[in-house]
């Protein structure tokens, strides 16, 4: 039975693989970097759920993962918020003596 | 087997606990890395914002057959590694040693088709700096991509040399009947680390080979 999901996991991470590969090639409008990033966060969750057995691991790990991905949010979205929100980028004012 | 001829350290009140906390230490060591890569790709994401275009070229003059064939070979060296430990908890020693041996194989195939690849980039003058070989208005993006590109391929594989050096250990005690009774922690902590690299992985091929490619 473990060995079953096993091999379906394989498959299926190769599968989005193979979707992602596609997508990129065929696809050029704005939605394909969205579609190939979302098939790249289902291959994640099939190696973490399947291959790292995240789901039968301590609860210790759950917390710890948790805690990442909430770190991560913050570490991507408030450092990225100035940036990317910003619409007018000033040139700096150079004074010559 | 009974628990109590499992290996244990006087400080754990059963090899369950044991094994509990070896767990937790290595998803806590991992959570580290995660953090340390995210500084990487929040790096990549501001450039990219500030040079798509730049970025872009630099997507398309990737090897990107080489990136996928790679990208297979560390997916099913991390399936390998998890029949392995299937077959460690079992007690089949020889199918738990045939499995290191693939994953291992694998790993020095990935690592040896990348040692290729930057040979090629090498030759092809896409190391950033002085001769840099892309040229035009957005040759400065796509220098700021291959600065990307060799930081985080490097940092990769200095991650993946750490973990063959683990997956040789492994394979090493497990030739001695260190797994033979039922304790199979460090099999599973090592899969751990393995799989997660495979995961750095998952998320640098698509930023480095894939968005922007068809632009």
């Amino acid at each position: 039975m473990k060995g079953r999901r096993l091999l379906l996991g394989w498959f299926g991470a190769l599968a989005l693989v193979a979707t992602e590969v596609a997508v990129a090639l065929r696809f050029p409008g704005w939605a394909a970097p969205a579609i190939v990033l979302g098939c790249c966060v289902a291959a994640l969750l099939i190696v973490g759920l399947v291959f790292m057995r995240l789901p039968s691991g301590p609860p210790l790990a759950h917390a710890f993962v948790i805690a990442v991905l909430f770190w991560l949010a913050v570490l991507l979205g408030l450092g990225g918020m100035d940036p990317f929100t910003r619409i007018d980028y000033p040139v700096p004012v150079t004074r010559h003596p | 087997m009974s628990d109590a001829a499992l290996p244990r350290e006087l400080q754990y009140a059963s090899p369950q606990h044991q094994a509990g906390a070896a767990l937790a230490g290595m998803w806590l060591f991992l959570a580290t890395e995660v953090l340390f890569f995210g500084g990487l790709f929040f790096a990549y994401l501001f450039c990219r914002h500030q040079h798509p275009a730049g970025f872009a070229l630099g997507v398309r003059n990737t090897e990107l057959v080489t990136g996928t064939v790679n990208t297979v070979l560390l997916l099913s060296s991390s399936a390998v590694y998890a029949a392995g430990l299937l077959a460690a908890e079992a007690g089949r020693r020889r199918a738990l040693l045939l499995a290191l041996a693939v994953t291992a194989a694998l790993g020095i195939a990935f690592l040896a088709l990348k040692g290729h690849e930057w040979l090629d980039d090498f030759h092809r003058h896409l190391f950033p700096g002085r001769g840099f070989g892309l040229h035009g208005p957005h040759a400065g993006g796509a220098a700021l991509f291959f600065c990307f590109y060799f930081v985080a391929t490097g940092l990769h594989a200095l991650h993946m040399l750490g973990g063959l050096g683990l997956v040789g250990s492994i394979a090493w005690r497990a030739r001695r009947g260190a797994f033979d009774r039922g304790w199979t922690t460090p099999v599973e902590v090592v899969g751990l680390y393995w799989s997660f690299v495979d995961c750095v992985w998952l998320v640098l091929f698509p930023l480095i080979y894939l968005i922007g490619r068809a632009a």
